[in-house]
């Protein structure tokens, strides 16, 4: 079988990038048939879903900003009914390489269940987003003996069949964690691979409020079965 | 002259009796919420003007004047507010999610070039 790719982009207020995003993706991989790539245009204010949809992108629109834990539930359900047998997340911004993702898909060929990218954490990044994500990676650690030094790069590729086991619930930026832990408890292992970190200054990603909620998430899930 | 904690008290009960009115009026409320509210501002209205007959009723609760048992059942009331709003609001983020996520699958292309179909026989991946 030669499995189909569905590249999922949860985007608000991206129209400046998208396109590029899109183009840069590759249109062949070894080892894939088709490829599809949907655009969750979350409630964007600038045409960031028509921007998508001139890249070629299939396009849903949240009406309203959900977060971008939604968009990627909503997309990854999207991707599941177009008959995708793997999924990829990535971001709107160019911050996740596509270059990269030949190596993020590789692992599933070649049987694993499921890749999660890691960055180097080193300036330009600031310390604060160092020291955020090195934390809550510890944290995770402690709680759930999940071992991934990078719980918040949301650059990941699954088997299709593994979205039982993933489904979360969280609508922002802890879906990312919850994703880890609920797969950790579903018996699924993730595969680490390095990728090129980049960085820019117009990060809109998690900030120390998002860091708190996912702090205090984490402990609940630890306290819940 | 009476305290000046009755006195703001009182204020603030007709005050918020008046504010109460004017939701109605608006249809923010119905009847039900309207009559409840303006029981609540009204007890506290009482207490702040006539204290003394009730005093035997604090002090078998331990509190040192009625307007401060007042104060304690309002901090209770209000936490029950707090939490009822609380459940409502996590409700309705999480029907408003549901909508907002059904409406943009609805828009996913059924037939057509993005449909993916794997190639060659299926096995397990």
């Amino acid at each position: 079988m030669t499995p189909s790719l569905a590249i999922v982009i949860p985007a608000h207020n991206e129209a400046g990038r998208i396109r590029s995003v899109l183009a840069d993706i590759p249109q062949e991989m070894a080892g894939i048939g088709r490829i599809v790539r949907i655009v969750i245009d979350d409630g964007s204010t600038d045409g960031t879903g028509a921007a998508a949809k001139h890249g070629g992108a299939v396009v849903l629109r949240h009406r309203v900003n959900l977060g971008v834990g939604a968009a990627l539930h909503t997309g990854t359900e999207a991707a599941i009914r177009l008959g995708a047998d793997i999924i990829v997340h990535m971001d709107a911004d160019g911050q996740h390489p596509p270059a990269d993702l030949p190596r993020l898909v590789q692992p599933l060929l070649d049987g694993d269940v499921a890749t999660s990218a890691i960055r180097q954490f080193a300036r330009p990044m600031p310390w604060l987003f160092i020291f955020g994500n090195r934390f809550l990676a510890l944290v995770t650690r402690g709680l759930f003996a999940l071992d991934n030094p990078d719980t918040q790069c949301a650059y990941r590729a699954f088997w299709a069949r593994a979205w039982p086991d993933l489904r979360w619930q969280s609508s922002d930026y802890a879906f990312a964690s919850e994703m880890l832990v609920r797969s950790h408890r579903g018996g699924i292992r993730w595969t680490l691979v390095p990728i090129q970190t980049v960085y820019h200054d117009r990060y809109k990603g998690t900030g120390i409020s998002d860091g708190i909620r996912i702090l205090r998430k984490l402990v609940t899930w630890r306290l819940t079965p | 002259m009476p305290p000046l904690l009755q006195v703001l008290t009182l204020l603030f009960g007709v005050a918020m009796a008046y504010l109460t009115y004017v939701g109605f009026r608006r249809h923010q409320f119905g009847i039900g919420g309207l009559v409840f509210w303006e029981i609540v501002w009204l007890a506290l209205v009482l207490v702040s003007i006539v204290p003394l007959p009730h005093q035997p009723l604090s002090r078998a609760l331990g509190a040192a004047r009625l307007l401060d048992l007042a104060i304690v059942v309002a901090i209770l009331i209000m936490s029950t507010v707090t939490y009822r709003t609380y459940v409502a609001v996590q409700l309705m983020r999480r029907r408003l999610e549901e909508l907002v996520r059904t409406q943009a699958l609805a828009e996913l292309p059924t037939t057509g070039a993005a449909r993916l179909q794997s190639e060659g026989p299926a096995t397990s991946a």
